[in-house]
């Protein structure tokens, strides 16, 4: 276990954070912030479980890193730019272009079979339908998702419908992939599918994984758990692939093996 | 049965802010709907009306000598109005099934809190029959604030008085009953789903093939208008109107059916991301795609064979005024169900976009420019639009141009301009949801 809450100053290629703070509100001051002096580095490749309670800011986190919030103060850098600088567009296209997401809902477009659900990122970048549909059909049968490619998402289980959104998600190769309770509204087998799913495809592509969740069997899979309590850090673990996570259950499954070539 | 209706009160007192919008948009469809169901009767009873001045008589300096003419225009008006009255209705089936639709999930919990089928039955159908007598009752007052501009239409060589266009009670009073039963049965119809099982909401599946019996049904109803109404020398006013509605109905039937080829057909080939989804959407509920343009189609039709009329050497009387009053008669028939169908897309995309508001989201924090989401919308009814009107544009000119030796190339030009502007009203309806997404993709 470290404490290691300083950012990195030499992971320029990742997604650093670096004294952020959030208030709601038009007054600051009269609110508690809801990030109160967060600092995070996430290297490539690095897979990292943000936890704490209802209202601990680690939803907020999530939002300022992915660029859908800006903060009051701080920075993000993204491989050496800051998110927080970037005009709305620009942060519109970084999320496009640069980002995955799985939310708790997998909110899959309902009148798109599963396969244009997964290949409408990359159209909507402007890779022609042909092509981006050659890019999502091989995402299908590691997903354990063969043969449901022409299916509608009310014609999936919950657990097939997040793994789409896994697929969605990792089809443009983001550098980072943001998950806001994946498996929130999965049982525990089925969560755990998920996230196995979601690990390794992650360590295959060498996107670097932020996971927004409440289940400790959900941060294990992660190789570091950051703790956030009344908007502030409060501890880092990390830990290597097939290490034990400290105090979490027998269900727990060992951390996902890192892509080759890409460095913990 | 109390309890229902208190508790139906309870629950329409605690909505509040978004869920207060589907509630409004119904009540704004079943107000347009009441008046323009009542703009057609008055107009209607106008024309009945005049046609029952004694032969002789001398009504704005003219002669009443052709009672055959006079006859012509209240049958053309009971055309007009059957044209008219089955998109008004459709437009009353609408607002009823957005007030039941966007109640499916709190319905559903109602049955699982322990609520009888009867209950949630009640309670439902009292809350459209109040939103439609609500609408209608602003549906009234509408009317009348458009009537003087009603009243500015010239036909048979004069404008209406207002008196003859204002309805007497009892006739205001039986349109609003009719709103609110239209609106009580389309509910009834919408709401079987809910009250068939307490997990009543539909999962998103594939759309069903529609059947290729609506192409049998549509065949059915023109083959009834060539061997009933062709061969008729003087055909009843009764049997027109109502041969005239079945194929409307049986039009009904079959455009779904078409705008689902279509729809197919553009999702198979659709190059961007946003033609796909427009596609899929059209695939996915061709009904409710239909029910917007649709009547549009039609209206584009009816004005074709009417303003392109040219009456050779008209008689003096109302006979000289035929042509220009057939025109005038059809682009207000249009100008109606341009409204009517404006109504029914503007309500349909806007109750789409609150019932997707979750996935507007989801695309916006992934990435997704507003300008994506408003161009796949627009696409939504631009394609099924300029197909219904391409081809219903086509079909009259295909089939008047031959016959017509000394067409007036005006009329055709005017024709074809009106046909694409009530398209393009149409489309601006969708406009007016903009910024319903706007709210529904906010990311921060």
């Amino acid at each position: 276990m470290s404490n290691a809450m300083n950012p990195d100053p030499n992971a320029s290629e990742g997604l650093v954070a670096r004294d952020l703070v959030m208030t709601y509100g038009r007054t600051p001051g009269q609110t508690p912030p809801a990030l109160g002096g967060v600092d995070l580095t996430v290297r490539p490749g690095e897979s990292v479980a943000v936890m704490g309670p209802s209202g601990s800011g680690k939803t907020t986190l999530l939002h300022v890193l992915a660029g859908i919030l800006r903060p009051t103060g701080g920075q993000v850098l993204w491989r050496g730019r800051d998110i927080a600088r970037m005009s709305d567009r620009e942060r519109t296209t970084l999320r496009r272009k640069d980002f995955g997401f799985v939310f708790q809902q997998g909110m899959l477009l309902p009148e798109l079979p599963a396969v244009e659900n997964v290949a409408l990122p990359l159209m909507l970048d402007g890779v022609t339908r042909r092509a981006a549909t050659r890019q999502a059909m091989p995402l299908f049968a590691p997903l354990g998702l063969a043969g449901l490619e022409q299916r509608r998402p009310g014609e999936l289980s919950g657990g097939q419908a997040q793994r789409v959104a896994v697929a969605r998600a990792m089809v443009a190769r983001p550098g980072v992939v943001f998950a806001d309770e994946p498996t929130g509204a999965l049982d525990q087998h089925t969560s755990a599918e998920v996230m196995r799913h979601l690990t390794d495809l992650a360590a295959h592509t060498g996107a670097a994984l932020v996971v927004v969740t409440h289940d400790e069997n959900v941060a294990a899979w992660c190789g570091t758990v950051v703790r956030v309590r009344d908007g502030r850090v409060v501890e880092r673990t990390t830990r290597r692939p097939g290490e034990p996570a400290v105090g979490v259950g027998a269900a727990v499954a060992p951390v996902a093996a890192p892509a080759p070539g890409v460095a913990r | 049965m109390r309890a229902a209706l208190s508790l139906s009160w309870r629950l329409r007192r605690a909505g509040a802010g978004e869920d207060r919008v589907p509630g409004v948009l119904a009540i704004v469809s079943f107000a347009v709907a009441t008046a323009s169901l009542l703009v057609c009767v008055a107009g209607l009873t106008a024309f009945e009306a005049r046609n029952t001045t004694p032969p002789g008589a001398r009504v704005g300096g003219l002669a009443i000598d052709a009672a055959a003419i006079g006859d012509l225009y209240v049958t053309l008006a009971w055309i007009a109005t059957t044209c008219m009255v089955i998109p008004i209705l459709t437009l009353g089936g609408v607002a009823a099934r957005l007030a039941i639709a966007r109640r499916d999930q709190r319905l559903a919990a109602l049955r699982l809190a322990g609520g009888t089928t009867g209950q949630v039955t009640l309670m439902t159908l009292a809350e459209a029959a109040a939103q439609a007598l609500v609408g209608a009752l602003v549906g009234v007052v509408l009317y009348v604030a458009v009537l003087p501009l009603v009243a500015r239409l010239t036909f048979q060589g004069r404008a209406f008085d207002l008196g003859e266009l204002l309805l007497p009670l009892w006739k205001t009073g039986l349109v609003v009953a009719a709103v609110v039963v239209v609106a009580v049965l389309s509910g009834a119809s919408s709401l079987a789903r809910v009250a068939v099982s307490p997990l009543g909401v539909a999962a998103r599946t594939s759309p069903k093939r529609l059947s290729l019996l609506r192409l049998l049904a549509a065949a059915a109803a023109g083959a009834a208008w060539v061997l009933v109404i062709t061969p008729m020398k003087e055909p009843d006013r009764v049997v027109i109107v109502l041969v005239l509605g079945a194929m409307i109905l049986a039009l009904n039937a079959v455009g779904p059916w078409i705008v689902m080829v279509a729809g197919r057909l553009a999702a198979r080939v659709a190059p961007t991301a946003t033609t796909l989804l427009a596609a899929r959407r059209i695939v996915d509920d061709p009904k409710s795609t239909w029910r917007a343009v649709g009547a549009l189609g039609l209206a584009v039709v009816v004005t074709g064979f009417t303003s392109l009329t040219v009456v050779d050497d008209p008689a003096p009387g109302l006979e000289q005024y035929l042509a220009a009053d057939l025109g005038t008669g059809a682009f207000v028939t249009l100008a109606i169900i341009t409204v009517v169908g404006a109504t029914s897309t503007g309500v349909v995309q806007a109750a789409r976009v609150l019932d997707q508001r979750d996935q507007y989201r989801a695309l916006a924090l992934a990435g997704t420019g507003q300008r994506a989401l408003h161009r796949a919308r627009a696409l939504e009814v631009a394609l099924p639009l300029a197909v219904t009107i391409a081809l219903s544009a086509g079909f009259v000119l295909v089939l008047v141009l031959p016959f017509s030796s000394h067409l007036d190339s005006v009329l055709v030009v005017r024709f074809v301009v009106t046909s694409v502007l009530a398209g393009g009203v149409v489309l601006a309806s969708v406009l007016a949801s903009r910024s319903l997404v706007r709210t529904a993709s906010r990311v921060a």
